[in-house]
């Protein structure tokens, strides 16, 4: 049986057996930040709610269910945390609607099931880029450099830039989308 | 009215979704995208796809880069360091490479006239040599995947020796002595213990040539892979541990989860891959004819972890080192000391040591001390920390968590009268009579800590054992870092008024016996995640840590005496 202790302000110290939380959450914790990115669209809202849901899943974890799965269980505390940090920041505007955000919560775990084949395909897909396109994919997302920095320093308009890396996604979803349709995947 | 809507958000979705990603889309612009994403589940899943592989292609691109050998095999130290800055020339050889791919991307830019193109192609390359390809290579050529986020009294057989936060693209290390953590950009996390040679391919994959090995891998790593000579090890979800020891015997042991074992030269009729559960191990030898030979499990073969902290306040883990000092003499400042982070001033005869167990001791430690006045209590450490002053845990939004990211925290009472073992304890676990101890403002609880991206020392202070009237950075406290030359220390010094610890008319005084219990925290590299604790100062009866779950946060019977003594007119000696 796991025992997670707290106090009533929130400041926590681990019991003896907290490693099987640090286990869990380790393993858990890509996806369900995938699962969180899905629902709230800007990352620095993403580390905010993962920081709340984290804190939320170590102080009730000796409420977990070991025969259940963690994830799912995780899940429930993200959405709620998403839902308290859209109510802090609801003077932005860069935040879906509640129906969007529970539909998406909703179908979510039906999409990420194929997650590992859909990266499999992708890689296969990036493999078939052309040179230039590929350069570009790398320097936007290898270098992590936003778009305007990227425009700046190789000369090229921004508004080419957009419309480039915009098509290159388009192509790769689609090439995505046919190969799992090939796979049986859709 | 369904072929409609997809054929709306066919048009619609890509180029939203990309304004999202790029991070250029307007107020109107999301409204419609989130219109949209309502409308329809095609819009959503649409959306899903896309955010995969927004999500992916960092992973992705960066591993074809490896496959094409456009990452080289080079060890870089940390930003801003010397040794990073000599690196930086070393680009220029590889640079060349790139050079028919851009001279094609601008050359077709140019005038069609010949004499034109060649003039102009080669100042615009001249130009994009100096401006354009050198910060593009730093991307290119030497992307690092890898961090050195932990090291233990380590030694590599390399020229420079990485410091922890130094990244690694793909290569070759052999780790000579002491223990390391490297974590990989998907976010596998792989604990080296030595003697070990191996190769850091990619993300993905490594190669063990002899030593010992653990992975950890999260859902964003499945499928890494371990190679030895023998073995191909793929993790399907896992934490587990490889050894090839100098006989070329390979042993795969698994603690979590599942891995895939292949033999890379079976019996022609034999078994050729294993999968393993945890609890399993098997080992492969160095005959001709490979083949599966199952072992025992043991959970002594492998180091899995550098010691956790959690083993302090636990059972049945090995701690940091169980507490050794039951007193503190709190010394009266005969001057009070100035607050600049130099204890030249300080009268230091109550100086208390104390050490995390090998191999910790040299580099995880923590001398204590305090004073006081009628005014202030005067507290100050002295910290080896290899990450000190790391912490980016925000005191205006989580200072509940201020400890994790690097601090001391200091646990006290006030009032002499409350006597010793203090009685007072989390009333939530009090069976029967809530104790006065229990919810008295004489009982405090502070947390010192070192906000980095402010540059601010950071207070917060809690009273009794319900950890009440939380205040963070109150004012009337006074409080300085300071890192050590060398990195690899800090030392904090702060006053306090009594007024914050309840005892603003009634301070402690010489001759009285108070209780006290000072922590020290250490964070990793990330300065937001809690890798070691010390507890010191502490009543004996709860030395031993082993079938004791009373901890000092929550019974401060647990606490050691602070014993307030007068002044002595002792100065620090120490050289400033």
């Amino acid at each position: 049986m796991i025992h997670y202790k707290r106090h009533g302000h929130g400041t926590m110290e681990f019991s003896h057996d907290n490693e099987r939380f640090v286990l869990l959450f380790a393993r858990h914790e890509a996806r369900l930040r995938r699962y969180v990115s899905a629902l709230v669209p800007l990352p620095e809202d993403v580390d905010d709610v993962m920081q709340e849901t984290s804190l939320a899943l170590m102080r009730k974890f000796e409420e977990y269910d070991p025969n259940q799965p963690f994830f799912n269980w995780a899940c429930r505390f993200a959405f709620f945390e998403v839902r308290q940090h859209r109510k802090k920041v609801k003077t932005r505007r860069r935040y879906f609607s509640d129906d969007v955000v529970d539909a998406l919560a909703r179908e979510f775990q039906e999409h990420d099931q194929r997650a590992d084949v859909r990266h499999k395909a992708l890689e296969e897909c990036v493999r078939h880029l052309g040179e230039q396109d590929r350069r570009l994919v790398e320097m936007r997302y290898v270098g992590d450099e936003t778009v305007a920095n990227l425009a700046s320093r190789i000369e090229e308009p921004v508004e080419k830039l957009y419309r480039s890396l915009s098509r290159i996604r388009r192509m790769l979803a689609e090439c995505v989308r046919k190969k799992l349709s090939v796979a049986g995947g859709i | 009215m369904k072929e409609s809507n997809d054929k709306q958000h066919d048009l619609e979705l890509p180029g939203l979704l990309a304004a999202l990603f790029d991070d250029s889309i307007t107020d109107e612009q999301f409204a419609r995208l989130d219109a949209l994403l309502l409308a329809s589940p095609e819009a959503r899943q649409m959306y899903f796809d896309f955010l995969q592989i927004h999500g992916d292609l960092p992973v992705v691109a960066m591993r074809m880069m490896v496959e094409d050998g456009r990452i080289s095999s080079r060890t870089l130290p940390p930003h801003g360091s010397e040794a990073r800055k000599r690196s930086a020339s070393a680009t220029a050889s590889s640079s060349r490479r790139l050079v028919g791919w851009m001279k094609s991307r601008w050359t077709s830019k140019l005038p069609s006239s010949k004499a034109v193109v060649f003039g102009l192609t080669m100042l615009v390359l001249g130009a994009v040599s100096t401006f354009v390809l050198r910060p593009y290579f730093r991307h290119v050529e030497t992307v690092p995947f890898a961090t050195l986020t932990r090291a233990n009294d380590c030694v590599w057989d390399a020229k420079t020796q990485p410091e922890t936060g130094a990244r690694f693209t793909a290569g070759s290390l052999t780790l000579t002595k002491g223990l390391a953590e490297i974590e990989l950009a998907n976010g596998v996390q792989l604990l080296i213990e030595a003697p070990t040679t191996f190769d850091l391919i990619d993300t993905g994959r490594s190669v063990l040539s002899k030593g010992r090995i653990v992975a950890r891998v999260p859902s964003t790593g499945i499928g890494y892979t371990i190679d030895t000579s023998k073995t191909r090890i793929v993790d399907l979800g896992t934490e587990f541990g490889v050894s090839v020891d100098p006989n070329r015997e390979t042993i795969v042991e698994v603690f979590v989860g599942v891995v895939e074992a292949n033999l890379k030269n079976p019996k022609a009729s034999g078994e050729k891959t294993r999968r393993l559960v945890a609890g399993e191990a098997i080992r492969v030898d160095d005959s001709q004819a490979d083949q599966f030979q199952t072992v025992s499990f043991s959970i002594e073969r492998f180091l899995r972890t550098f010691s956790t902290p959690s083993s302090y306040e636990g059972e049945e883990l090995i701690p940091f080192r169980p507490s050794q000092l039951s007193s503190l003499n709190v010394i009266r400042a005969k001057h009070p000391p100035t607050i600049d982070g130099d204890l030249a001033d300080w009268d230091l005869s109550g100086e208390f040591k104390a050490s995390c167990d090998k191999p910790f001791t040299d580099a995880y430690h923590v001398r204590g001390n305090m004073m006081y006045d009628d005014q202030y209590l005067y507290i100050a450490a002295r910290v080896g920390d290899p990450m000190p002053m790391r912490s980016i845990i925000d005191p205006g939004t989580n200072p509940v968590l201020g400890w994790m990211g690097g601090s001391i925290e200091l646990r006290l009472s006030t009032d002499s009268k409350m006597g010793w073992p203090l009685q007072g304890q989390l009333p939530l676990l009090r069976k029967g009579t809530v104790n006065p101890q229990d919810t008295s403002e004489r009982l405090a609880h502070l947390t010192l800590w070192y906000y980095e991206p402010r540059s601010e020392p950071c207070l917060m202070v809690m009273q009794g054992m319900n950890l009440a009237n939380r205040v963070v950075n109150p004012p009337g406290w006074k409080g300085v870092f300071r890192k050590a030359a060398d990195g690899k220390s800090y030392t904090l010094e702060y006053a306090i008024p009594w007024s914050l610890l309840g005892a603003a008319s009634d301070p402690p005084k010489a001759g009285e016996v108070c209780g006290v219990c000072w922590i020290a925290n250490w964070s990793d590299a990330t300065g937001k995640n809690w890798k070691g604790q010390l507890i010191e100062i502490k009543n004996p009866a709860y030395f031993n840590i082993r079938g004791n779950k009373k901890m000092t946060f929550q019974f401060a019977e647990t606490w050691g005496k602070a014993i307030y003594l007068p002044a002595t007119g002792k100065e620090s000696t120490e050289e400033k």
